[in-house]
C-alpha cells in the first residue's frame, strides 16, 4: 500500500451530502444568481446578510437583469469614494427620529402610488461594481466575507494587501409587462464587462510599484480581471414575470405575503444565517423583511403595490432613514436602511423622493475594515438611466 | 427544487455553461447540480462534514461571484473547483489542523471497516495501524504539499488538473507531491514498510 491509499483510508469517502445541506447551500447560490441588485456576481453581504429574499424576489423578471429596475451609485470617476456634500455617510447617527423616518416613508408611498404607467416597456442601465483585493504578485486576495461567505471580517490589513481594484459590468434590460399571451418578461437584456478600475490613486501607484499588470487578481488557477471592457453579450430575451402580476397592492395583505415565503425558524437557510451572522432568528427576519419589501419597490410593479412596499418599509422596526445624500453622478437621494448593532459596513438604498423610485445601492465601511478606511466603497449600483418607453434599444452586433 | 448531487452531462459543456452564465445567472446552476456532490464529499474528507456543509456552499457562491473571469480554454470546471474549495479551505488551516489531530487520537477507530474482503483489508488493516502516525502528518505537511497530495489522493485529479486548480507549474506539482509523500513515509517510520509500495511519482 502506497502513501495515497493510506490516505485515502484514513479519511474515508463522505457519504453524499444530506439533501438540506444541498438544499440550503443551493439556496443560497440561487439567492446570490437571483438577487434583484445583484445579478452578475457582486458581493452582497457586507454589513449584514441578504440572503433568503422570498421566493418571489428570486423567481422570474428579476432573474436575470431585472436588477436593472433597481438601481444605485457611488464611486467617483477618480476612484474616491461617493462625496457626500449633503451629509455624513449613513451609518453614522441617523438625522431623522424613529417617527421622522416612518413618515417619511410613508409619504413616499403617497408619491410612489401617484407614479404613472408611461410606457410599454420598462428599460434600464445599471452599471456595477465591486471591490476585489490583491496582494503582492498579482494575487487575488480570498476574502471569502467580500464573497458573501458570511465570515466575520477583521479591522486589519489582509496579509498581503497591495492595492484595491474594483471589477466593474454593465447590465441593460427592458423588461415588458404581461398581456395577452405574453407571460411578462426580459424582451431585451444586455450584461459586459466594463474592466477593473482603481478605486484611488493610491491603488494605482501600488499597481505601478506591482510592475504595472495587465490583468489582476487571480486567486486561483489563472483566473483574472482586465482593465479592457468586454463584449456585449446578450442575455434576452427571457420569459417569466414571478410573482409580481399577483402581488396585493393591500399594504397589510403584501406585508403578509411576503412574511410568508421567508425562511422558517428550522429551515437550513435560517440556520447558516444564525450561524453567520450572529443574529437571532427575530432579528434576520426583521432584516429579510426589509429587504423584501425593498426589492419589491424597485421592481416593474404597478404603482399601487409600489406604494403598498413602502407602507410595509414603514412598518420594519428598527429602519434608519437620512435625507440629502449624494452621489458620484451628482443625484441627490434618501438613504434608508436597517443597522444593526456593531456594524462596520452599511447596505443603503437611495431613494429618489420625487418620484419614489430607488435610485441604487452602495455598500460602504463605516469602521475601519480590512485595512480599509471607513467610507470605503465595497459595492455598488448605479442607474445610469431607467423608466417607461415604447422604444427598445438598438441591437448590438455580435 | 431538484437536487442532484452526481455529475450530469458532459463536463466538456462547463465552458459552455460558464460562458452562458456570465450573461444569464441561472445557467450556474448547472455547475453546482453538476459538482456539489463532489465538492463537498472532498471538503468533507478534508475538515469534516459539519465544516464542509459551509465550505461547499461557499464554493458554489465564490465560484459563481467569479464566473467571469473563468478561463474559457478550460473545458472542464473541476479543476476550478476543487482550487477554489482548496483556497477556502486554506482560510480554514488551523480548524484543518485540529481535525488532522483529533483524527490523529480516533484513527484506530475510524479505519476500521465494516465489512471488507481481500487486498481491502490488507489496506484497512494498514490504514488502521498508520492512522494515528498518518493523520499527525498530515497535520504537519507543509501546507502547498498537503494541497497536492490531498487533490492527487482524494479528488483524484491528475497533475495537470492539478497545477491548474492551483495556478502552479506542473513540475511545482511533481515536486510539492514527492515531498509530502517523503514527509508521510517518514512518519511511518514505525509501520512494516512490507505493506507500503513505493511510490510511482509522475
Amino acid at each position: 500500500m502506497d502513501e495515497l491509499t493510506l490516505v485515502r483510508e484514513l479519511l474515508p469517502d463522505a457519504p453524499p451530502p444530506a439533501g438540506p445541506v444541498v438544499a440550503a447551500a443551493r439556496d443560497r447560490l440561487d439567492t446570490r444568481m437571483h438577487g434583484p441588485r445583484r445579478p452578475h456576481g457582486q458581493p452582497r453581504q457586507h454589513g449584514r446578510p441578504r440572503r433568503g429574499r422570498p421566493a418571489l424576489l428570486v423567481t422570474g423578471v428579476l432573474a436575470a437583469g431585472a436588477a436593472a429596475a433597481l438601481l444605485a451609485v457611488t464611486l467617483l470617476p477618480g476612484g474616491q469614494p461617493a462625496g457626500r456634500a449633503h451629509g455624513r455617510a449613513p451609518g453614522l447617527p441617523r438625522s431623522l427620529t424613529a417617527t421622522a423616518a416612518r413618515q417619511y416613508l410613508l409619504s413616499m408611498a403617497g408619491t410612489a402610488g401617484q407614479a404613472k404607467v408611461t410606457g410599454r416597456y420598462w428599460c434600464s442601465v445599471v452599471r456595477q461594481g465591486s471591490r476585489e483585493m490583491i496582494a503582492a504578485g498579482n494575487k487575488e486576495l480570498s476574502v471569502p466575507w467580500l464573497d458573501g461567505a458570511g465570515r466575520s471580517p477583521s479591522a486589519a490589513r489582509p496579509a498581503g494587501f497591495q492595492y484595491s481594484v474594483i471589477e466593474r459590468s454593465q447590465s441593460e434590460d427592458c423588461l415588458e409587462p404581461p398581456h395577452g399571451s405574453w407571460p411578462g418578461g426580459t424582451v431585451t437584456g444586455y450584461y459586459q464587462s466594463l474592466g477593473a478600475q482603481f478605486p484611488t490613486a493610491a491603488d494605482r501607484a501600488a499597481w505601478r510599484q506591482d510592475g504595472s499588470p495587465t490583468r489582476v487578481g487571480a486567486w486561483y488557477a489563472n483566473q483574472s480581471d482586465s482593465f479592457q471592457p468586454g463584449p456585449r453579450l446578450r442575455t434576452g430575451p427571457k420569459k417569466g414575470w414571478g410573482d409580481y402580476a399577483s402581488l396585493p397592492a393591500d399594504p397589510a395583505k403584501l406585508k403578509a405575503e411576503l412574511s410568508a415565503q421567508l425562511p422558517g425558524r428550522n429551515d437550513p437557510v435560517m440556520k447558516m444565517e444564525e450561524r453567520s451572522t450572529g443574529w437571532s432568528y427575530p432579528v434576520i427576519r426583521n432584516d429579510m423583511l426589509f429587504y423584501a419589501a425593498v426589492g419589491v419597490m424597485g421592481a416593474p410593479v404597478r404603482p399601487a403595490i409600489r406604494a403598498a412596499a413602502y407602507q410595509v418599509l414603514a412598518s420594519v422596526p428598527g429602519v434608519q432613514v437620512k435625507p440629502g445624500i449624494r452621489d458620484i453622478t451628482g443625484q441627490v437621494g434618501t438613504a434608508v436602511w436597517l443597522s444593526h448593532a456593531g456594524d462596520r459596513a452599511v447596505d443603503y438604498e437611495l431613494i429618489d423622493s420625487a418620484n419614489g423610485y430607488l435610485l441604487g445601492d452602495e455598500n460602504v465601511t463605516v469602521t475601519h475594515l480590512l485595512g480599509l478606511p471607513p467610507g470605503s466603497v465595497l459595492t455598488y449600483n448605479e442607474r445610469v438611466s431607467s423608466g417607461w418607453t415604447n422604444t427598445l434599444p438598438n441591437q448590438p452586433a455580435r | 427544487m431538484t437536487v442532484t448531487t452526481g455529475i450530469a452531462g458532459p463536463p466538456g459543456a462547463d465552458a459552455r455553461v460558464i460562458e452562458k452564465s456570465w450573461a444569464d445567472p441561472e445557467q450556474f446552476a448547472a455547475i453546482f447540480d453538476r459538482y456539489f456532490g463532489q465538492i463537498h464529499r472532498y471538503l468533507a474528507r478534508r475538515v469534516g462534514s459539519k465544516l464542509a456543509d459551509d465550505l461547499a456552499a461557499d464554493v458554489f457562491v465564490a465560484a459563481f461571484a467569479q464566473r467571469t473571469r473563468y478561463d474559457l480554454d478550460q473545458e472542464c470546471a473541476r479543476p476550478w473547483l476543487y482550487g477554489i474549495a482548496t483556497n477556502l479551505v486554506g482560510a480554514q488551516r488551523r480548524r484543518e489542523q485540529r481535525y488532522y489531530r483529533a483524527l490523529a487520537r480516533t484513527a484506530a477507530h475510524q479505519a476500521v471497516p465494516p465489512a471488507d474482503t481481500g487486498d481491502r483489508v490488507a489496506d484497512r488493516v494498514s490504514a488502521v495501524a498508520a492512522g494515528p502516525a498518518l493523520a499527525a502528518a498530515l497535520a504537519t505537511l507543509a501546507p502547498g504539499d498537503r494541497d497536492v497530495l490531498l487533490l492527487v489522493a482524494l479528488a483524484e485529479l491528475s497533475y495537470p488538473e492539478v497545477a491548474a486548480a492551483l495556478g502552479i507549474p506542473y513540475g511545482t506539482v511533481c515536486s510539492r507531491l514527492s515531498r509530502a509523500r517523503r514527509h508521510v513515509r517518514g512518519a511511518l517510520g514505525d509501520i512494516n514498510p512490507m505493506h507500503l509500495k513505493e511510490p510511482t511519482d509522475g
